[in-house]
């Protein structure tokens, strides 16, 4: 074991979900419920791996809105996502190669336009005995099996159920790729260091947050994995479009439920499957589940039109990578061939 | 602990005894790869925590006693797991405990006292299911008898006492199941520490050879006291499962081993003479009998054990290989004296 990754662990797993894809599905669920004013609790839910459970009981505390004070906001726990996905991607790549970094940081960037149009990046900087060639193939490793960067770079087709007396399905159909010359009128970044295998603390407007994977996915259990961090974005933000600003104390109050699924063939094996975090569902049970109104569909399509975090899962963003080795930035060639456009299998027909 | 390395039990003989006794195990098994762990308590333990997370749930067997009982209800706690404990003798009970947290259905093959079967392939159909791995410990009957892995468990946990070490010169435990599991386990073992020393490797391994003889004649002695128990007037109860009573093991098990246990009338108070009786003295692979109100279960109070069917008039009894007819006569003879003495005084063993 090297950096904290057991590399012989990955392998078997990686031959055994190669022989049979149904243990290779994992999925992944939270949900989502007021907590004080202007703010909710996002809980982590028993995920499906394969034919077994993966129980763990985490809690993320959110701001509904943008900025952040002493929690994170939906697009900081994006960005935390990405962090620490890549970092997962990276240090996994360099213990094959033998290496071990002293520092490995990532630094992720989400970048808005006036019309709500978003830019992501990211900048990995490694210190230690890591040659460029090898810091380079690790930059390689995250743009091609990190589950966060396929789920930001590729369109996602997002759905929501409101679950009122009648069910109310809406879907949100992704919008056409974004432009990287985008004039930014707000920025958010993230500070995501590398602590040990899958361990990361992270550090978003100077709100502190930790993520890892479960032990069956070679982690520590210490904190949510990257991607309850993706779908505690979307439940965080989709309650508080549909949620009072204060939910009285003893009053119902509405909850989101988000869920989606990973094929571990993508970031665990070689096998050319999709890496992406796919099937995404939203679904909100409002305070008052026997009202037949309109009040929470059209609080769900407001948040499909206005959503930030949204917008950056849902919408296909083009993703710019940095490296910086030892100080020095090094040129990352450009993905001439990267898996963005053809490991997602074709849309079907619901 | 030693690190864990898969081996294979067809590789060619290791040097290490350990390994070796790991390889027996596991081909006894049908497995590919197994643990030797330094006491059944830490082999379950560093199970359960390797197979669970913090925030998982796991359902019990309610016949798991003290040490191993205290450790799923205090330590596992403090780990974040929490245990239903539930008759596993009765698939549709363990159903009903199943939560969205649950990892893991933990149950003996068969409870010791009371000797109950557990549906294993009713159970690990549930457990399939639901997506929960079925950890069975098959101390009770060994792999001469059963096989769990391949009623659908995933781990076995087996203690050397009483059948893998028939000598009793060796206090530890075997793990084996499905390959993807053991690393796991063996990390977490290596966590809670320990190793069995080469020379107890080195004897189990010499006594797990004769397994298979020993059960043999293990379980037709056991099978012939159970006879003579039920047809003596001073016996209320014999617990000894039979294919009769149990029709379904007729897939799965080969038998029911060499324990059984009987529950001697109330109004017989003084069970010492029935205990001489089943001591089969010095020479090893003897039986040997005992009062689970005394020893197993004396931790819990009379309310809980009466609740849990362990009556202080049952005694237990691990049937020996050699001697089983003149166990039965000196059984025989020993309850016609406490039924001609039953109006004599108190309780004294």
């Amino acid at each position: 074991m090297l950096n904290g990754v057991d590399l012989r662990a990955r392998r078997s797993l990686a031959e055994q979900i190669g022989e049979d894809s149904w243990e290779a599905q994992l999925s992944i669920g939270v949900a989502a419920q007021p907590a004080a004013a202007g703010r909710c609790r996002v809980r982590t839910e028993p995920m499906r791996l394969g034919s077994t459970r993966v129980a763990r009981a985490f809690a993320i505390d959110q701001r509904f809105g943008s900025g952040a004070a002493d929690c994170l906001d939906p697009v900081g726990s994006l960005l935390v996502a990405l962090g620490a996905s890549v970092a997962d991607s990276v240090v996994t790549e360099l213990s094959g190669a033998g290496c071990g970094p002293a520092l490995l940081e990532v630094t992720p960037c989400a970048e808005f336009a006036a019309d709500g149009t978003g830019r992501l990046s990211y900048e990995i900087r490694l210190d230690g005995e890591v040659s460029a060639e090898q810091a380079r193939r690790a930059v390689d490793a995250a743009r091609a099996r990190g589950t966060a960067h396929h789920t930001l770079e590729e369109a996602n087709d997002i759905k929501a159920v409101v679950q009122t007396a009648r069910d109310v399905h809406l879907a949100s159909p992704p919008a056409a790729p974004g432009h990287a010359d985008l004039t930014a009128v707000g920025r958010r970044t993230a500070r995501v260091m590398w602590e040990i295998g899958t361990h990361v603390l992270a550090e978003v407007d100077g709100v502190h947050a930790e993520s890892d994977q479960p032990k069956q996915l070679f982690g520590a259990d210490l904190a949510p994995s990257a991607q309850e961090y993706f779908l505690a974005a979307l439940a965080a933000e989709a309650l508080g479009f549909a949620a009072p600003p204060a939910a009285a104390p003893g009053v119902p109050a509405a909850s989101v439920h988000a869920s989606g699924r990973i094929d571990l063939r993508g970031p665990y094996s070689t096998q050319d499957a999709p890496v992406g975090l796919r099937n995404i569902l939203v679904q909100l049970l409002p305070a008052d589940p026997t009202e037949a109104g309109e009040a929470a569909p059209d609080a769900v399509r407001r948040w499909f039109a206005e959503g930030d975090a949204l917008r950056l899962v849902r919408d296909p963003h083009p993703i710019e990578v940095r490296l910086v080795l030892d100080g020095t930035p090094v040129p990352v060639p450009h993905p001439g061939n990267d898996r963005t456009t053809d490991t997602k299998e074709p849309h079907r027909a619901p | 602990m030693r690190h864990f390395a898969p081996t294979t039990a067809a590789a060619t003989a290791p040097h290490d005894p350990a390994r070796r006794v790991e390889d027996a195990f596991a081909a006894l098994h049908g497995a590919d790869t197994a643990l030797l762990v330094p006491g059944v308590v830490a082999a379950t333990t560093a199970t359960l925590l390797a197979l669970t997370n913090p925030g998982g749930h796991i359902i019990a067997s309610d016949q798991t006693c003290d040490p191993l009982r205290g450790v799923l209800t205090q330590e596992l706690a403090g780990h974040g797991r929490t245990v239903t404990f539930v008759d596993s003798t009765d698939a549709d009970t363990v159903l009903t405990a199943v939560r969205p947290e649950t990892q893991v259905v933990y149950t003996q093959s068969l409870s010791d006292p009371l000797m109950r079967p557990a549906p294993l392939n009713e159970i690990a159909v549930h457990a399939q299911m639901n997506d929960l791995l079925l950890v069975v410990d098959n101390t009770a009957l060994s792999p001469a008898e059963l096989r769990p892995l391949e009623a659908g468990a995933v781990i076995v946990i087996e203690d050397t006492a009483p059948y893998l070490d028939g000598w009793d010169d060796v206090g530890a435990a075997l793990v084996t199941g499905i390959d993807r599991y053991l690393p796991r386990i063996a990390e977490q073992c290596a966590r809670l520490g320990g190793e069995v020393p080469d020379w107890s490797a080195h004897l189990l391994e010499r006594s797990l050879s004769t397994l298979e003889l020993r059960l043999t004649a293990q379980r037709d002695g056991a099978d012939r006291v159970a006879g003579t128990l039920r047809a003596h007037p001073a016996v209320r109860a014999v617990h000894r499962p039979s294919f009769d009573e149990a029709p379904w093991a007729l897939e799965t098990h080969q038998g029911f081993g060499g324990l059984l246990s009987f529950e001697v009338v109330p109004e017989i108070h003084d069970l010492t003479g029935i205990l001489a009786a089943c001591d089969g003295g010095p020479a090893p692979l003897g039986s040997t009998a005992r009062l689970p109100a005394r020893t197993s279960h004396a931790h819990l109070s009379e309310r809980v054990r009466r609740e849990l069917g362990i009556t202080r008039q049952l005694v237990r009894l691990a049937v020996g290989v050699t001697g089983a007819d003149a166990l039965s006569g000196r059984l025989r003879q020993a309850l016609d004296t406490a039924l001609a003495q039953r109006d004599g005084g108190d309780e004294r063993c």
